[in-house]
């Protein structure tokens, strides 16, 4: 009987070490596991930013809709009620969805976008929430007919002033007027609503402070 | 007092070189499964990571449990070329982006499968004229940043 008591101690001792250290660390009680990428473009300038999305707008979260995978990762999907457009014309609400989740126990972030870093190297989570206002940067989901947030943090950013005024909105327009659109994407055909694709009239009106 | 001594010295060594402490490493080699249409890219930058000679990167075999998965999507709504999840314990997946890579020269093809293992490596993003700069580049050789980045975790 102790042989049993002590081989079943040290299978429980040998199993939690094992989940233990497949974790790197945990936020609140779940374990986290950050995804690691490497970017098409240089997204610090706003010209590549632009360029890379489809759409970019204003928009007011209204609800969690559903959490289905990005291609086996987790995902988010929210209804975004349009707020303001940047980049092409945007109407009613709109399903967005964000990379990153909760599958199994585990906490799934992107490092850079949803995965907010403290002093300590802690990660965890910063995913769009309920009723706040965002500047959405995103790519269209054409099998789904979502608009898949771009997985960095300049691409993901809360505003306060429901007006509009927000000077990052400004920066954005600016830099559609000048945008870099990803060469894979004019290739492909897949440069959605880019600026030179745009007749006079809408140009003119972009441009018109 | 240790501990805080401790982690000042911790912070520092953080902010001189570019390392996430997590990685694929598994008894000092990379078993990898699955695969990819980028063999030629893919066989290239293994060979310059283990001309590094201090961790193998090798084919899992019968023998030997994978340390990483590879595969290709095909995402044209997100802005990666490629992605690994880390998993300490099982095989962590790698996968490449082929929207965006079957469009591109194949310096930067096998710039990013090199980034790639980077990651899988235990290095993070580091600075510009490096393989480890976030975003991808035609470059192929290991630079400057990168080699240090390297040597502190694995020595010379």
């Amino acid at each position: 009987m102790k042989i049993i008591l002590k081989a079943l101690g040290v299978v429980s001792m040998l199993a939690a070490w094992v989940y233990a250290g497949n974790q790197l660390h945990f936020f609140g009680d779940a374990p986290v596991r950050v995804i690691h990428s490497q970017y098409i473009t240089d997204l610090s300038d706003d010209r590549n930013l632009v360029g890379a999305s489809h759409n970019v707008f204003v928009g007011k979260v209204v609800r969690h809709v559903s959490a289905e995978d990005i291609w086996a990762l987790p995902a988010n999907q929210y209804e975004v009620e349009v707020l303001k457009n940047i980049k092409w014309s945007l109407t009613g609400n709109v399903t967005v969805e964000e990379e990153g989740g909760y599958r199994d126990g585990f906490l799934y972030v992107i490092d850079d976008d949803s995965a907010v870093v403290d002093k300590s190297g802690k990660h965890s989570a910063n995913f769009l929430s309920d009723g706040k206002v965002y500047v959405f940067a995103t790519r269209y989901n054409e099998q789904a007919n979502r608009y898949t947030v771009i997985s960095h943090q300049k691409w993901k950013k809360q505003i306060n002033n429901l007006s509009g005024n927000d000077p990052r909105i400004n920066e954005l327009k600016k830099a559609y007027i000048n945008e870099s659109p990803l060469d894979v994407d004019v290739k492909a055909g897949r440069d959605r609503n880019s600026f030179k694709k745009l007749d006079k009239n809408q140009k003119d009106a972009i441009q018109a402070p | 007092m240790l501990l805080a001594a401790f982690a000042v010295w911790f912070s520092s060594v953080q902010a001189a070189n570019y390392v996430q402490w997590i990685s694929s490493v598994d008894a000092g080699e990379i078993r990898w499964w699955g695969s990819t249409k980028y063999t030629i890219p893919l066989l290239n930058s293994i060979a310059t990571w283990n001309a590094r000679g201090k961790v193998n990167i090798a084919p899992d075999t019968a023998t030997t449990l994978e340390d990483v998965t590879l595969s290709d999507v095909n995402l044209s709504n997100v802005i990666w070329n490629w992605r690994w999840t880390y998993s300490a314990y099982f095989s962590s997946p790698i996968e490449f982006n082929t929207y965006y890579l079957d469009l591109v020269s194949a310096s930067r093809k096998q710039n990013t499968i090199t980034h790639e293992f980077w990651h899988a490596l235990g290095l993070a993003h580091s600075v510009t004229n490096n393989i480890m700069y976030t975003t991808q580049t035609s470059l192929t050789a290991l630079w400057t940043q990168d080699i240090a980045d390297y040597t502190y975790i694995y020595g010379k």
